[in-house]
């Protein structure tokens, strides 16, 4: 037969795709799938090549070799068939299988009996050949098992347990399969080779089948050793056609062949073949190894554009483009590091849904997996591997949600930056070494862009956020404020400036730590009971100062109304006694209030500063005419007045109760030291609401008595340093108490004040001077005459004269000098008497 | 995510053994870590519920010393309202299941516990684990592959032993002899009859069940008697070898038939109290040792067997472990004013006995919880398999309940109702589990009010106990043995006794120095 015949070179290009195929195999991981598509390769060399053979006589015999040919085509269908039992896990047909092989066993035998091909041979570049009684009986059976093959396929489809997609490459091929043995029942079409170009097509479906679908992974050295494998048979191939093509040329024209003239032709032909060798190495580099320039350019690119870009939301976009591009997920998210302590979610695909945010604290095993040095991660490691036995169940959740397949890391030197996350990729298939090479160098390039423009991110935030509250600053509120009148961001909103009241005093009490503290507490409850398009800022000391878009008038009162009432149970539902802060808040709006950022700020300082002239703790919007007033009308004013009035009474007279109960004595002393602290308010001339101040406190200044035990109070002899100490506490348990009654927090100063010294060697926090709120002077000076002038379980009561000389030798030591002068001229002009 | 079948079609048993086997390679310290980070993620799921309120308060704890300083040690009474009521909208998670199980000695019949999808997926894993190891003589190299006949002779849902199943389908197929859906509805007694006539058709792989009931079947061969199952009819080549070899043996050799004979099972799991005493006699029947798996309805799969019987090792991932030193566990059940102090397992020495007390993660409902097992740890490490976990053994329940072979708990009230029911003039008594040729039983010693015969008394209560517990009864039906013993006092031993030692007895499992002070004030 001549030697380019189709019906020689069909056998023999299936031959070299099949043992392509098994060197592929061999060099890759073996597994249960791969070994019986192993042998199902084998049996299908072995047809080939006796096909191949067969056709070329050569020795021994053309019989010999078609009888080689039938031991693969009596093996195939069976083979095949187990093969896809194995692929589909099905472990209920072991009958079908077992007959399959035992009839195969049979027709081998009948085979070397000459049952099957009773005789072969060449004859005049003609194959010929007589079948025997058992050809059309293998062929049958072998169509048979091709058919079972392809049932057990469609009803593991069907019953759902094996996804289409998974195996419609190999349906395909089985198709054809079965097309080209039912070709060979057509004598006319029988002769020429369909069913084993066919069967090659199969071969290559499946074993694309199995590598895209992660049953073959195939090294990447044995992918590049293969390539150019191939390239080097094509050529040499060619390069020996051409020289027989030649030969044969020659052989018409001369009528003989010559050795010489035909090296001559070999040496011309190779110099020819020299610059087709080239470009045909580029285009096989082309072909097999596009992935990796698109690669490298998908990185020129990446790289030209993020070298010019410093804004961080720009860069990861861009990076996510990037991935996007170059490996195609179904869904990208970068996770960047937030501070010292933690990551989150900085950027995802438009199309991926996250149901909550990712937030990893350092201790995280996903970031220690790569500050250990590793390089990628893939999501069967985190379910298989040990070191993940601690990620909490909702986080590997959340993995799965996302589809995670692979993470990257992005590192810079040691430094992790951040991750990338990858979900499956949109064709399905896993990720090659190549795309994990480029992931990695993308990533590392791009974590130095990254860190650079998180510092210029965080340098740009710490210019415009205020260190304590992490509120926003002074110029940035104003720049803020500024761009929403010129550019008219929103028709109306409203501007509110929220002053903390007392708060001198509270850092004088406490000291600035705890004050810096209260601020910090205060912010984050601002923050809680705003919108979150509101924009929020930390003023100056302790002001704060809010925009609230879209709102004015009652709108706007609603919402500092809300900030306001959220301090104020805030502070006062804790137990800490120092925790009795309030604020007071002004409002006005634009355009209504003014337009430009002075007019509106000086109208909503305005409105803060009636608030805290009408008592402090009070929420006010700007009106233009009398100034500020609260927009409740006045009935509804007056209603609520009227209640607060009544809780604020039955308040303090229930405390009273409290400490008459306790002891008389106690209650006597208080309200004396009520009634002359009136008196001396009045002279001092303090305005209606301290007087109230003065009245209420002096009530109450011992109410944190009723802690004290009464072996103390009532004790004879002077009390021990720590029976002292004991009494001194009272002060603090008093505002433990009333700072729970809304109400009554305007008393707080002056009750903590009233054991201060002016010297500042006072109890309990050693304030001095004029930082003594004046209410605590006032009380401190009627408490200590009411104590001098009463009798004590420990002595007898001083006469008025000799008190008053007490209160003058103690004048600007343990008294405020002018307050105590104003007591004692109240006394000696008769405006004051002492009381029974 | 691969299943386990899809991992043993790819033979990636290195793999598969990391991912279920993995945690036995933990220091102690990664453990630690483990059950801190997991502890961190229970308590933020209890702080965002009813019942973690309840428990923890309204502040969340925010370190392991924290939560241990601010929540107070639980029992079931403390769940009781929740759970029995099946109130989901209070819990940490959505249960899928809820697990029952008896509650003797409780203030109702029975205990319900949740199960929400991460702890089934924790427990598969962890069964799974137990199953690997089963069918393993050292790491690395396990036998279970899919389709493998499973006799599955343990109690199916709604008891924790029935969810197994239903885990395990999702990652890998057995044949269950008899299939679960079948299972499901035949008793006990039924249930194992059926798998083992299946098994002697189809052959068997694995067994999971009671370790009392493999040594009954076990001895039932070696006696000839197949407990009234019907002929075996073969389906495979190597069950009909199997049984012909069996026949020629019996028949012709005239040798005694064992199990072994029969089956060549790969992987043996028991649980039950008394699973260490029956050990060897499994091995002697069935040619393979058991390995034994330890869990309970509110605990789930605590921990597993290993190699070289040197105890169990648990599992880090399923329970935040705490334990109370047995001296304090017992103080404090005479003592309710006393709050005994836990220790982490970091803490626990050799030799020594602890009640556990446990904190389900995933979304569990029981926190800090005393579950009244005793567990003794063995050994620090297992040296010679590089286990750096301690390894421990199931002791007991705690000593005011007798568990007997896994098949029921008797408490103070059981014996009792049991008194009256019979109308014994019992003046007292005390009861403790013993074991008699390794085979644990129930001994009661007993003072009467009137003499009465001793076969009569013993006869009257063995009747009694197995009317009011349905459980005992299953002990003489299953296992063919009596597990009662009586020993009558003289009229006046409790008073001698009261005279003689300072100590009052306990009604259950009193000391062994305690009894003998109890005999010999018989004798004086």
């Amino acid at each position: 037969m001549e030697p380019f015949s189709y019906l020689v070179l069909v056998p023999l290009i299936s031959f070299i795709c099949y043992c392509v195929l098994l060197a592929i195999i061999l060099g890759s991981r073996k597994n249960k799938v791969v070994r019986y598509y192993t042998v199902y390769i084998a049996a299908m060399i072995i047809w080939s090549l006796g096909s191949f053979v067969m056709k070329t006589n050569f020795p021994p015999s053309t019989i010999f070799w078609n009888r080689i040919l039938c031991i693969g085509l009596i093996s195939m269908p069976v083979i095949f068939y187990h093969f896809t039992l194995v692929l589909t896990d099905t472990k209920n047909q072991k009958i079908n299988l077992a007959v399959g092989y035992f009839l195969a066993f049979l027709l081998m035998i009948g085979n070397f009996s000459g049952l099957i091909m009773y005789e072969a041979y060449v004859e005049n570049n003609v194959f010929i050949y007589t079948l025997g009684p058992l050809a059309s009986v293998m062929a049958i059976w072998s169509l048979c098992y091709m058919f079972l093959a392809f049932i057990n396929i469609i009803q593991k489809v069907k019953t759902k347990k094996i996804p289409f997609s998974r195996v419609k490459f190999i349906l395909f091929g089985l198709v054809l399969v079965i097309i080209g043995g039912l070709l060979n029942l057509i004598p006319s079409l029988g002769k020429y080779p369909f069913d084993i170009v066919l069967n090659t097509i199969n071969a290559l479906f499946i074993a694309y089948s199995i590598y895209r679908y992660r049953f073959l992974e195939i090294h990447i050295i044995v992918k590049k050793g293969l390539s150019y494998s191939l390239y080097t048979l094509a050529l040499t191939g060619v390069y020996i056609a051409a020289i027989l093509g030649v030969q044969l040329i020659l052989l018409r024209i001369i009528g003989y062949n010559n050795t010489t003239l035909t090296l001559a032709m070999a040496v011309l032909l190779a110099l020819v073949f020299q610059p087709l060798k080239n470009t045909l190495q580029k285009g096989i580099d082309r072909l097999f190894y596009r992935e990796k320039l698109n690669h490298q350019v998908f990185l020129r690119d990446f790289s030209k554009i993020i070298n010019n870009v410093l804004d961080i939301n720009e860069l990861t976009d861009s990076l996510l483009e990037a991935v996007n591009k170059a490996i195609k997920p179904h869904n990208a998210y970068l996770i960047l590091r937030q501070g010292k302590e933690a990551y989150a979610i900085a950027k995802s695909s438009p199309n991926s849904q996250l149901e909550e945010d990712i937030k990893y604290s350092n201790n995280h095993p996903i970031l220690q997996w790569f500050n250990m040095g590793r390089q990628l991660l893939t999501m069967s490691e985190i379910e298989s591997s040990s070191f993940f036995t601690s990620l909490w169940s909702m986080e590997k959740k959340q993995l799965r949600s996302m589809g995670t397949e692979l993470i990257v890391p992005i590192k810079l030197r040691d430094q992790l930056v951040g991750l990338l996350i990858l979900s499956e990729k949109k064709g399905g298939e896993s990720y090659t070494q190549e795309e994990m090479d480029l992931l990695f160098t993308l990533m590392n390039n791009a974590a130095v862009v990254i860190e650079n423009a998180k510092l210029y991110e965080d340098a740009k935030y710490e210019a415009i956020t205020d260190g304590l509250t992490k509120l926003n600053n002074h110029r940035y509120f104003q720049e803020i404020l500024s761009k929403c009148i010129s550019e008219k961001t929103y028709d109306v909103f409203s501007v509110a400036m929220i002053d903390v009241d007392l708060f001198k005093l509270y850092n004088d009490l406490y000291g600035h730590s705890a004050g810096d503290r209260a601020l910090i507490k205060i912010a984050e409850v601002i923050k809680k009971s705003t919108r979150s398009e509101d924009i929020i800022a930390r003023y100056g000391g302790e002001e704060f100062a809010v925009i609230f878009p879209n709102i004015e008038g009652a709108a706007s009162l609603r919402a500092i109304e809300r900030i306001r009432r959220a301090v104020e149970s805030c502070f006062c539902s804790s137990k800490d006694v120092n925790e009795f802060l309030t604020i007071s808040v002004g409002v006005a709006s634009y355009p209504r209030d003014g337009l430009t950022n002075e007019e509106i700020l000086d109208k909503a300082d305005s409105a803060m500063y009636a608030a805290k002239r009408s008592g402090r703790n009070q929420s006010v919007v700007y009106a233009k005419k009398d100034n500020s007033i609260n927009l409740l009308n006045n009935k509804e004013m007056q209603k609520v007045q009227d209640s607060i009035k009544t809780a604020y009474f039955s308040a303090i007279y229930a405390l009273a109760a409290t400490i008459d109960a306790k002891d008389h004595y106690t209650y006597g002393h208080s309200e004396n030291v009520s009634n002359y602290a009136v008196a001396l308010a009045k002279a001092a001339g303090f305005d209606e609401e301290r007087i109230d101040i003065v009245k209420n406190a002096g009530l109450l200044h011992d109410i944190g008595k009723i802690g004290v035990p009464e072996s103390i109070l009532t004790k004879k002899e002077a009390l021990s340093p720590d029976e002292y100490e004991v009494m001194k506490r009272h002060v603090d348990m008093s505002i433990s108490i009333i700072k729970h009654v809304p109400n009554l927090i305007k008393v707080i100063p002056a009750i903590m004040t009233h054991h201060e010294r002016y010297d500042g060697k006072g109890y309990p926090r050693g304030v001095k001077g004029e930082n003594i709120p004046i209410e605590g002077r006032c009380l401190c000076i009627v408490d200590a005459f009411d104590a001098m002038t009463t009798d004590r379980p420990y002595r007898k009561a001083l006469s008025y004269s000799d008190a008053l000389m007490e209160l003058r030798k103690n004048s600007g030591i343990q008294f405020d000098p002018q307050l105590t002068e104003l007591f004692i001229s109240l006394f000696e002009e008769g405006n004051i008497t002492g009381v029974a | 995510m691969s299943t386990l079948q899809e991992m043993l079609r790819q033979e990636e048993y290195n793999k598969i053994w990391e991912k279920y086997c993995g945690f036995l390679d933990l220091s102690l310290n990664e453990f630690m870590l483990i059950q801190e980070r997991l502890l961190m993620e229970q308590i933020e799921l209890l702080s965002r519920c009813k019942l973690g309120r309840r428990l923890m308060g309204d502040s969340k704890p925010a370190s392991i010393e924290e939560f241990r300083e601010k929540v107070p040690l639980t029992t079931y009474e403390d769940y009781a309202d929740i759970l029995l009521n099946k109130v989901e909208d209070a819990l940490p998670s959505k249960p899928q299941y809820w697990i029952k199980t008896t509650w003797k000695g409780g203030t109702h019949e029975i205990k319900l516990a949740p199960y929400s999808e991460s702890m089934i997926e924790e427990h598969t894993k962890a069964f799974i684990a137990s199953l690997l190891l089963a069918t393993s003589k050292r790491p690395r190299e396990f036998s279970l592959r899919a389709y493998d006949k499973f006799l599955y002779g343990m109690a199916p849902l709604p008891y924790l032993t029935g969810l197994a199943p239903y885990g395990v389908r999702n990652e890998i197929e057995f044949e269950y002899l008899p299939p679960i859906d079948q299972a499901e509805g035949l008793d006990f007694e039924k249930r194992n009859k059926i798998g083992f006539e299946l098994a002697l058709n189809k052959g068997v792989d694995l067994f999971f069940g009671l370790s009392s009931v493999l040594v009954k079947i076990g001895e039932d061969f070696a006696r000839g008697s197949t407990g009234g199952m019907s002929t075996p009819r073969p389906d495979n080549l190597t069950m009909m070898y199997r049984l012909l070899r069996a026949f020629m043996k019996r028949k012709f050799k005239k040798q005694t038939l064992l199990p072994k004979d029969l089956w060549e099972i790969k992987g043996i799991l028991c649980a039950g109290t008394d699973t260490h005493a029956f050990k060897e006699k499994i091995e002697y029947y069935w040619g393979r040792r058991p390995k034994e798996i330890y869990g309970g309805t509110e605990i789930a799969t605590v921990a597993t067997e290993t190699w070289g019987d040197s105890g169990l090792t648990f599992f880090p991932d399923v329970n935040f472990l705490e334990f109370i030193p047995e001296k304090d566990s017992l103080r404090s059940q005479y003592d309710k004013s006393f709050i005994p102090k836990t220790i982490l397992i970091n803490e626990i020495r050799p030799k020594e006995r602890y009640e556990l007390v446990i904190t389900k993660f995933r979304g569990g409902a029981f926190v800090r919880y005393r579950v009244g097992d005793i567990i003794e740890c063995l050994s620090l490490h297992n040296k010679a398999y590089n286990i750096s976990i301690p390894q421990i053994r199931f002791v007991d329940r705690i000593s005011n309940i007798i568990d007997l072979a896994g098949f029921t708990r008797i408490t103070t009230a059981t014996i009792d109702q049991a008194v009256k029911l019979g109308g014994l003039p019992v003046e007292n008594w005390v009861a403790c589990k013993q074991y008699e040729d390794k085979e644990p039983i129930l001994h009661i010693y007993m003072e009467l009010k009137d003499e009465m015969c001793f076969d009569s008394v013993k006869d009257i209560l063995h009747e009694s106990l197995k009317e009011s517990d349905s459980d005992y009864k299953d002990i003489q039906m299953m296992l063919g043995k009596d597990p009662l013993r009586i020993t009558l006092l003289p009229k006046g031993s409790f008073n001698e006794y009261k005279k003689k030692s300072e100590n009052i007895i306990t009604k259950m499992n009193p000391s062994q120095q305690s009894i003998e002070v109890l005999l010999d004030s018989k004798c004086s």
